[in-house]
Formats: structure tokens, C-alpha cells, sequence
């Protein structure tokens, strides 16, 4: 997988909302709720999104936990996907961590 | 069993924002569609609605346009049938929820992009028809008659239209590129 600059806000809530197998209604209850209503990742940008993910081998199809699901399809995370999750959440840390000491006085 | 009322309307594959206004200031004076055809539109008439309308494209998404649905069901949008590959969608609107398909700047650019693709091509294929019936290819380009003039405006026009469509598509692509930080 080639690795491309920093993921889309919505990207990486998706990549980490398929650490276990899911749905795409299941991902979106599941971001809306860890961010507290703050980030709303509306269907048409979902879908484009886990087809391209699945495209490069980040996520890959997987039956549903819930046999009621079988309309819908279930995603997960594959081993480079997994990286990939990974390597943006230290990317972040790293970002925040240096910009620490230089932001305070913009945040008073 | 409520009136129905059809309207004819020409769409052109770039104004899906145009398409979408229209569909609902029709909801808000109680026209409510209940099927798309090519061209052509079925309201049923009721009561005045605010009604949010979107098109969506499976836009690098493969075929399997029954998951993509059953997704958009699943937020509250309700199918209603589609135009070439524009998927129409409607939800009622609800106070503080957000009524975007496309929540970030990066796929709307992508979308955007994919119907320029398609403009350009199917433009450029039809510039190259009009220069070979017309200049390129001897046998057809001595070719006079009515038809076939009519045939050469026809094939001119489409491509015009077209190639104007895509410079009117990269030009709102171009604006999303430069809001974004």
C-alpha cells in the first residue's frame, strides 16, 4: 500500500470504527457517538471512502456479527489497515506534542 | 388516490445543486416527486413539506449499489429512483441534523470530479465525431444533404455542451480546492 500524506478527518474515524467487524450504519452511530455529535460523516462521503479503502487493502469485507444484517455489508480492518490507523494516531501525537509548548499562548 | 402531475425538464448531468434546489422549493409549495424518468418527473400533491433533496453517484464504489442504499435508508434517505448514474434521495428536514451526503471537501471534490471525467470524454468523443463526419473522413465529409447536416449540428451541439459542462465543473472544482486550508 503506497503511503499517502496525512488521512481525512473522516477517514481515520472510519479506520478506527473497524477494528471490529461493522457495518457502515453501525460505523456512523459508533463516530457520532465517540465524538459526541461532533463529527457526522455523511453517507455519500462513507461510502466513497470504504470503497476506496477496500481498494487498497485497508479494510476488507467480512460477514456481520448480527445475522440481521445480511442486507447490509460488514467491514474490518486488515493488518495494513491496522498500521495505517496506527501510524496516524502517532503522526497526531507527534504533531501535538510539538506544538505543546508553542501554542499555549493562543490557547489563553 | 392523489392528483398526480408530471413535468417535462431537461437535466444536465453538472447542475445536480441546481437539480436538488428545484426538487425542494417544489416540496415547499406541496409538490412531492414520486418517481424520475428521463426528462421527466412525477409529483404527487400534498401538503407543503421542508424536504431536503440529493442526488449521489456510486462514485468508485464497484456495483453494489443495494448495500450503498440500503446505507442511506439506514440515515433516514429514501430512494426515489435514479437518472444515468445520479441516484435521487430524499430525507425531511430535521432541525440540527445535518442534511450533507457528502460531509468533507475532499469527496465532494471527488465526485465532482468523476462527472468532469465523464463530461470531457464523452465531449471529446463527440468533437471527434463532428470533425470526422465533416472534415476527416472523405467519403462522409462529401456527404450533403439535409440529414446530414443536421446530423453534423446535432453531434457539434452535443459536444459543445458538453465540453462547456466540464469547464463549468472544474471551475466549481477549482473553488473547493481553493477553500480548502
Amino acid at each position: 500500500m503506497k503511503k499517502r500524506g496525512p488521512l481525512t478527518e473522516s477517514t481515520y474515524y472510519i479506520l478506527l470504527a473497524l477494528q471490529e467487524a461493522n457495518h457502515g450504519y453501525g460505523m456512523m452511530q459508533m463516530i457520532e457517538q465517540i465524538t459526541q455529535g461532533e463529527v457526522e460523516i455523511g453517507p455519500g462521503t462513507l461510502y466513497g471512502a470504504l470503497g476506496k479503502l477496500e481498494k487498497q487493502g485497508a479494510i476488507q469485507t467480512t460477514t456481520c456479527p448480527d445475522s440481521s444484517d445480511e442486507r447490509r455489508k460488514c467491514y474490518i480492518l486488515t493488518d495494513e489497515g491496522r498500521m495505517l490507523l496506527v501510524d496516524e494516531y502517532q503522526r497526531m501525537k507527534r504533531v501535538v506534542s510539538v506544538s505543546d509548548q508553542w501554542v499555549k499562548e493562543a490557547v489563553k | 388516490m392523489s392528483e398526480l402531475i408530471r413535468i417535462r425538464k431537461v437535466f444536465f448531468v453538472w447542475q445536480e445543486h441546481l437539480e436538488e434546489k428545484w426538487l425542494t422549493e417544489m416540496a415547499a409549495q406541496g409538490l412531492h416527486l414520486r418517481k424520475v424518468g428521463f426528462c421527466m418527473y412525477d409529483f404527487e400533491k400534498g401538503n407543503p413539506k421542508t424536504v431536503t433533496y440529493r442526488l449521489y453517484s456510486h462514485v468508485g464504489f464497484g456495483k453494489d449499489t443495494k448495500a450503498c442504499n440500503q446505507l442511506f435508508e439506514d440515515m433516514g434517505w429514501e430512494w426515489m429512483g435514479s437518472i444515468l448514474s445520479w441516484q435521487y434521495f430524499r430525507k425531511p428536514h430535521e432541525e440540527g441534523k445535518s442534511d450533507e451526503i457528502l460531509s468533507d471537501n475532499q469527496s465532494k471534490w471527488e465526485a465532482l470530479k468523476y462527472w468532469r471525467n465523464v463530461s470531457l470524454g464523452i465531449g471529446l468523443l463527440n468533437l471527434y465525431n463532428f470533425l470526422n463526419i465533416s472534415f476527416l473522413s472523405p467519403g462522409l465529409a462529401s456527404w450533403r444533404s439535409f440529414g446530414m447536416d443536421l446530423m453534423r449540428l446535432l453531434v457539434l451541439s452535443v459536444s459543445g455542451l458538453l465540453l462547456v459542462g466540464t469547464v463549468k465543473i472544474q471551475k466549481r472544482m477549482n473553488e473547493l480546492k481553493d477553500s480548502m486550508l
